[in-house]
């Protein structure tokens, strides 16, 4: 496990003293975070002239929301989407063979290996959104909350990297199917709590593809309180999910024969 | 002109043809399309007395939004690029054709790929169109054809500059959703928001024609959105011509 943790912080070294080179990148990065929180505050600001509880969440609460979304989002840019990008690309055209060669775990190295750190930028204004929304709501979060909070951040981040790697591990059975898009499509969905939407979409946000976990549960245990059968479900879901994923990986990686066999 | 109208009837079969065998990637490109619009839709659904006719509206904008879809950040900032431009550059036609076929080839598969999840949508939320006011949108979402292609292409050619093009494409999308009829309806947005938004071209990209659709525009709005429309056409066709003289003079690639 620390080995895995080294091999990581050393990719990430790697990744920031590349990324810190183009320094205008850094600039258009942190422009666009900026602009699209201030896009999402705007949005809820509009929708909260008209009313003053939207799914029995009030502005507030929104907002603390809105804030670990942009968290856990910049967490998944950062560490998660640079690998994941081209996956499928990589299982298609066989270059997954260098990471089978590599004395570590595949799954790791093939998923989470690259960084961008400047994606961090977005990580960063969340926390600040969260903190600024904190004071201004008055509440003082007490220890078990923050947490269950971060607890349930990263299970958030754990069930995005198992959905992401699984969808791309369906390239083993089906090279030409690339449901890279499609993720980050349903990921939109955790921009707002999941009591916006219909019964059975509930469901399926909570069980199929749980964004519940990854960004309402979070908000809430902020705002309302640890809730433990949320932090239960969601250890339950991240645990499945993960299992789910390594399993689809593991039976994927029979069938690969590289890019020479 | 005809003979510019061929080589762009040609070069939207030839990508008609090319991207045939993409039909699954088009579908999840359709649904990133749609799935702004139906946020906008559960958000307001849960206000009290938002607006009458707004899952119409929103299987407008959904319908709109697939049919005026720009990807040049994806495909001709690219080209910039790997530097296959430079073979465009070299051939005896207007460079704006390329980009416009493989805009226009998309658009058409996604408008086909699409039908089943727009029945879909509109079945749930049972939207319902009189002839009349569609007709009456029917230019409108021409010129919001044009005015996207228009607006995401001169971002693409941010390409000629910096290598974050995806950033600043993204940032235009931003102005679209929040501005253009994505977020709130034109007619729920709070003053002076409303008014900066009627003037700015992100509602005629994406709004107007469904507001026209669903019929909740005065005759006097109608007027004033196409007179709006026509001048940021104009005006967004002018900045594309002075990006691509600018780009192109910076421009440099293998071999020059």
């Amino acid at each position: 496990m620390m080995r895995i943790a080294r091999l990581l912080g050393t990719a990430f070294s790697l990744s920031l003293r590349r990324a810190v080179a183009h320094r205008i990148n850094l600039f258009f990065d942190a422009l666009l975070a900026v602009v699209e929180l201030t896009a999402s505050i705007a949005t809820i600001g509009i929708v909260f002239t008209r009313t003053g509880l939207l799914a029995g969440w009030t502005a507030g609460q929104m907002m603390t929301l809105i804030g670990t979304y942009a968290l856990i989002t910049g967490l998944r840019a950062t560490f998660l989407d640079p690998s994941l990008a081209d996956l499928a690309q990589q299982i298609r055209d066989g270059r997954l063979d260098t990471y089978l060669l590599q004395p570590a775990t595949t799954v790791v190295l093939a998923t989470s290996g690259r960084h961008a750190p400047l994606a961090l930028v977005q990580s960063i204004l969340g926390v600040g959104v969260i903190m600024f929304d904190l004071h201004e709501l008055a509440i003082i979060p007490s220890p078990a909350a923050v947490g269950a909070w971060i607890l349930l951040t990263m299970i958030g981040l754990l069930i995005g990297w198992a959905t992401s790697v699984a969808l791309a591990s369906l390239a083993f059975w089906a090279p030409r199917l690339s449901l890279g898009v499609l993720h980050g499509t349903a990921w939109e969905l955790g921009r707002y709590p999941v009591d916006i939407y219909g019964r059975w979409l509930q469901r399926l946000l909570t069980f199929a593809f749980p964004i519940a976990a990854i960004t309402t549960w979070p908000a809430k245990t902020l705002t309302r309180g640890t809730d433990p059968s949320n932090l239960i479900a969601a250890i339950l879901l991240g645990a499945a999910f993960t299992a789910g994923t390594m399993l689809l990986w593991r039976i994927g990686i029979r069938r690969y024969t590289g890019a020479t066999s | 002109m005809r003979r510019i109208l061929r080589l762009l009837r040609l070069e939207i079969w030839r990508q008609i043809i090319g991207w045939s065998g993409a039909w699954w990637f088009l579908i999840t490109l359709i649904i990133g399309q749609a799935v702004a619009p139906l946020l906008g839709l559960f958000v307001w659904l849960h206000v009290p007395g938002a607006q009458a006719r707004l899952g119409s509206y929103y299987l407008a904008v959904i319908c709109v939004a697939s049919m005026t879809a720009s990807f040049e950040n994806h495909t001709f900032a690219l080209s910039i690029y790997s530097g296959t431009v430079a073979a465009a550059l070299l051939r005896p036609q207007p460079p704006v054709i390329g980009p416009l076929g493989e805009n226009l080839a998309i658009r058409f598969w996604m408008f086909l790929l699409g039908i089943p999840m727009v029945a879909l949508v509109g079945l749930s939320v049972d939207a319902t169109f009189s002839p009349l006011p569609v007709l009456a949108a029917l230019p409108a979402l021409a010129l919001a054809a044009a005015l996207r292609f228009l607006f995401v292409w001169t971002l693409a050619m941010a390409a000629f500059w910096t290598e974050r093009v995806h950033a600043v494409v993204a940032f235009g999308g931003v102005l679209i959703g929040l501005l253009g009829g994505s977020a709130a309806p034109n007619a729920l947005l709070p003053d002076p928001l409303r008014a900066i938004a009627q003037a700015l071209p992100f509602r005629s990209m994406l709004g107007f024609p469904a507001e026209l659709a669903a019929g909740t525009v005065t005759p006097a709005g109608t007027a004033a959105g196409y007179a709006i429309s026509v001048g940021w056409t104009a005006a967004l066709g002018c900045c594309a011509v002075g990006a691509w003289r600018l780009g192109i003079r910076r421009y440099t690639t293998v071999g020059a």
